[in-house]
């Protein structure tokens, strides 16, 4: 994907890739959005690193908006104002409950994107998958990228590993037992 | 994830179908049977939600991590720059002082050494050499168990890929490969063996790519195959991972 060539995109088209996790698109929406959400933060009492933090959890706001269907586009930039928007309102917040709340880093730790309505149970949950995820092989790795994030078929996770449609079944299930069995113990 | 449910391959194809909804008709029928009959039915599709969910959700915070990392990172980059050959100088020697003392023997991933000590060249078969159309396949034995790895395959490569269908082509050429350490190519042939129908090398099959896993620190899967094998190395083997 050329430079800028969301710009050319529609705002259905842009969700579409958004929605099938196309990198190019994320990335490309990424970088047009930061810079302005940054310039917000580090004019507000912010900096860098917190800037970053709150734009990630706006752009992951949104693009669970996008997936769920929840997001509908009003104009042509509909979505790089909604991101913009998000970010705005949660640095907002932040300064707001800065006074009260110890400051928590919304990185690693903060895995939720910022529901607030997740229990931590769900956030511990999460974390122990991060945990498992990390300590699986290389290529049960690569495949439930391919298959949950990528959304890649069975028939073109068989061609990309060299395997017939039904052992690429077979190793996709094998796989996310041994996920689940790591997250249990 | 409090109960430890068994969820089948089946079950997983359905129930992400219906998390899709993209079920056929048939599948819709199998969900309506599974809903029926099986008390943790919906236990078992929070489950399946939650990873599916969960893995994406982690991937994308993972990927526009990087995205951040490749565009935006390069001012701290900067200001590491600066102490970067000190480090890089102390790293390198003991980088050095390491590759020092593996090349000594002093230093064995743990895995490997398991590796080492639990594999044994499969002995291959009886040959008759009887003159058949199976008389390729027989020659290439005899340098198999001469431990001429590279002949047999000679022998066996054209016969694979005319014909990828037979057992025992496939494990005995998946077990040259071991012995000359073609570990990705063996593995893969014996990944086809180990999903495909029971054989009679099915579980030699399953022995050998558990200990392909070992070695390359894959315990988890390591540990799910052994477990399914009757063979006392295997039990032996589990218990050492524990």
């Amino acid at each position: 994907m050329p430079k800028d060539s969301i710009r050319t995109l529609s705002q259905e088209e842009l969700i579409k890739k958004i929605c099938e996790n196309r990198s190019e698109a994320l990335t490309e929406m990424y970088k047009e959005g930061f810079p302005k959400v940054r310039t917000y933060i580090l004019k507000n009492n912010g900096d860098e690193d917190q800037a970053k933090d709150i734009y990630q959890e706006a752009f992951i706001v949104a693009w669970q908006q996008v997936k769920s269907g929840g997001f509908k586009p009003e104009n042509a930039s509909s979505l790089q104002g909604f991101i913009y928007q998000v970010a705005k309102n949660k640095w907002l917040d932040w300064l707001r409950s800065s006074k009260y709340k110890k400051v928590v880093a919304l990185g690693d730790q903060n895995f939720s994107f910022s529901h607030e309505e997740e229990t931590d149970d769900y956030e511990e949950k999460l974390n122990r998958l991060k945990t498992a995820f990390k300590d699986l092989g290389d290529n049960c790795k690569e495949l439930l990228k391919s298959f949950y994030f990528e959304k890649a078929s069975i028939g073109e996770l068989a061609e990309k590993f060299g395997w017939t449609p039904q052992t690429a079944k077979n190793n996709k299930y094998r796989c996310m037992e041994t996920l689940r069995k790591i997250i249990q113990k | 994830m409090a109960k430890d449910l068994n969820i089948a391959p089946k079950e997983y194809e359905v129930i992400e179908g219906f998390l899709e909804d993209c079920l056929s008709k048939k599948e819709e029928i199998e969900f309506k049977n599974f809903e029926a009959s099986d008390p943790d039915w919906n236990l078992k599709i929070e489950e399946v939600k939650f990873l599916k969910q969960g893995l994406e959700n982690y991937l994308f915070k993972e990927e526009i991590e990087k995205i951040h990392q490749e565009n935006f990172n390069r001012r701290s980059n900067k200001l590491k720059i600066n102490s970067f050959w000190p480090l890089a100088i102390a790293a390198s020697i003991l980088f050095l002082l390491i590759a020092g003392a593996s090349f000594l023997g002093l230093f064995q991933n743990k895995n490997e050494r398991l590796f080492e000590a639990y594999y044994e060249t499969d002995p291959g078969l009886i040959t008759a050499m009887s003159g058949t159309d199976s008389y390729e396949f027989d020659r290439g034995m005899v340098d198999f168990k001469s431990e001429n790895y590279t002949g047999s395959l000679q022998f066996w490569e054209p016969l694979l890929e005319a014909d990828s269908s037979q057992d025992t082509l496939v494990y005995f050429v998946a077990m040259a490969k071991l012995e000359l350490e073609k570990y990705e190519q063996s593995e893969g042939l014996l990944t086809n063996l180990v999903n495909g129908r029971d054989t009679e090398f099915s579980e030699e099959a399953k022995w050998y790519l558990a200990l392909l896993y070992l070695k390359k620190g894959e315990i988890e899967m390591a540990k799910s195959l052994l477990k399914e094998l009757q063979k006392p190395d295997a039990k032996t083997l589990l218990e050492e991972l524990k």
